[in-house]
């Protein structure tokens, strides 16, 4: 994973770093696990970022991470919009959202007789981290211009490129015209990073593209929403 | 609001610290600024508290706060992607309340709205007094044997705090609020509070055997709620 880092540290000029991860490789040692090497490369690269480590989440230092019985790790506290109480754990390639306090008990579905769906959350590490690098890069950019499409709405990646050979599924990085650009469909955010003034008009454009053929004719065709 | 933080502390059984907090008095005077007396008796009592400062926002030390050109006071990070919280010093109807609000944590973001439609209540504002003592009761919640979570929205949250099992401590109907519900005796309350930004009831309690009543409770509540 190392050379898509080192592909979106070319788009903010941002410096890799070679910290010391020794401490993740005595881990590894101690609970004889295998912690996958994008989450080793970000740390070795990142770990004194203040920007990627409070970007998309709140990361954990090196020190302050919490290692359970079972080798997995929480590493960062969540950024969400349900509430204020979720971190982030690591178990094998998978990141788990958990309760940060022990013992927490949701009852909503229990008094309302409802499903939350918030609760669980499994997201490929690959996915989250190489997401977590390029949404900050994005927010190093000078200028972010940030959509949030309708709720509802079935984000279509027309116009885009993909940054990768393939895009993840839950977040997503393009490029449009060699514009940064980052997709969460957890905040259901478009963002863009951008440098000049040439790119905004270019992004202003792709989103007017995005409204007019895809949300309007969308939304009209399932009677939800008329302009 | 000494007396609402003392009430928390016993309950929780925190002990409040006694912090120097000359250098907020040096930020009034250099900055012209003038903080709330809540948020320096806050810094006060709990500036080294870890699980305060890091609880329901990260709370910024008293030598990271950021005072802008006009003179806002960004005090602490909420948990939520790029937004910050910052202290308002007065409402537009001017009644004298200081308020809180929550901001764009990096300003130069252009947020593009194609569809005029509004999605979430960044914009709303809460009582600073309310909202930094929500912030101490939260911790102490959380730090309780049991906690209960559960998604509540106003009128709900309006019909479990007028029932009378619910005696309030502190707050107005609009924003976070504090109550203690089953109230037999101080110590075997259960501590409660609104979180109305995330629209979730949060619930404390000392023993676990309390659960049971609760949640009878408030299906009852609810299920009576449309």
């Amino acid at each position: 994973m190392k050379k898509y880092f080192d592909k979106l540290n070319s788009y903010s000029d941002t410096t890799a770093e070679h910290n010391d991860i020794q401490q993740l490789l005595e881990v590894e040692e101690k609970y004889q696990i295998k912690i996958p090497e994008v989450f080793k490369d970000f740390y070795e690269y990142y770990s004194n970022n203040p920007t990627i480590m409070n970007g998309y989440a709140n990361f954990y230092k090196l020190e302050d991470l919490k290692i359970l019985e079972n080798g997995n790790i929480i590493f960062a506290d969540e950024y969400n919009r349900w509430n204020s109480y979720t971190s982030l754990k690591l178990d094998n390639n998978s990141i788990v959202r958990i309760n940060r306090y022990d013992n927490v008990e949701d009852i909503t579905s229990e008094i309302m007789g409802i499903e939350e769906n918030y609760s669980s959350l499994f997201l490929d590490i690959n996915d989250f981290m190489l997401f977590s690098v390029a949404y900050s890069t994005v927010l190093s950019m000078p200028l972010k211009v940030s959509y949030t499409l309708p709720m509802d709405f079935e984000f279509d990646e027309i116009y885009l490129t993909s940054f990768f050979d393939n895009n993840f599924k839950i977040n997503k990085i393009f490029l449009y015209k060699d514009i940064l650009c980052v997709y969460s469909s957890l905040s259901e955010t478009l963002m863009f990073g951008i440098k000049t003034d040439e790119e905004m008009e270019e992004v202003k454009k792709y989103l007017q593209k995005l409204y007019d053929d895809i949300y309007l004719k969308g939304f009209n065709d399932q009677n939800v929403f008329v302009k | 609001m000494k007396r609402y933080f003392n009430i928390i502390n016993k309950f929780a059984d925190i002990t409040p610290q006694d912090n120097d907090i000359s250098f907020l008095m040096e930020i009034e005077e250099k900055f012209d600024v003038t903080f709330p007396d809540s948020f320096k008796l806050f810094h006060k009592y709990y500036g080294k508290n870890e699980q305060i400062m890091n609880g329901y926002a990260k709370f910024l030390s008293m030598e990271d706060l950021i005072i802008n050109e006009n003179k806002d006071i960004i005090f602490a990070n909420a948990f939520k992607l790029n937004t910050s919280i910052q202290l308002v010093k007065e409402s537009d109807s001017g009644d004298g309340y200081e308020y809180i609000k929550y901001v764009n944590k990096f300003p130069t973001i252009i947020e593009i709205d194609l569809t005029k439609r509004i999605r979430q209540s960044d914009g709303e504002w809460f009582i600073f007094d309310e909202f930094i003592l929500f912030s101490v009761a939260y911790a102490a919640i959380f730090s309780m044997e049991c906690k209960l979570v559960a998604k509540a929205d106003d009128v709900k949250c309006n019909r479990f705090r007028k029932s009378s099992q619910v005696q309030k401590i502190y707050g107005s109907d609009y924003t976070c609020v504090l109550w203690f519900y089953f109230q037999e005796g101080f110590k075997q309350g259960i501590l409660c509070g609104y979180d109305k930004y995330h629209g979730e009831l949060i619930f404390g309690l000392r023993y676990p055997a309390q659960k049971i009543n609760l949640i009878s409770y408030l299906t009852n509540i609810y299920k009576n709620t449309k």
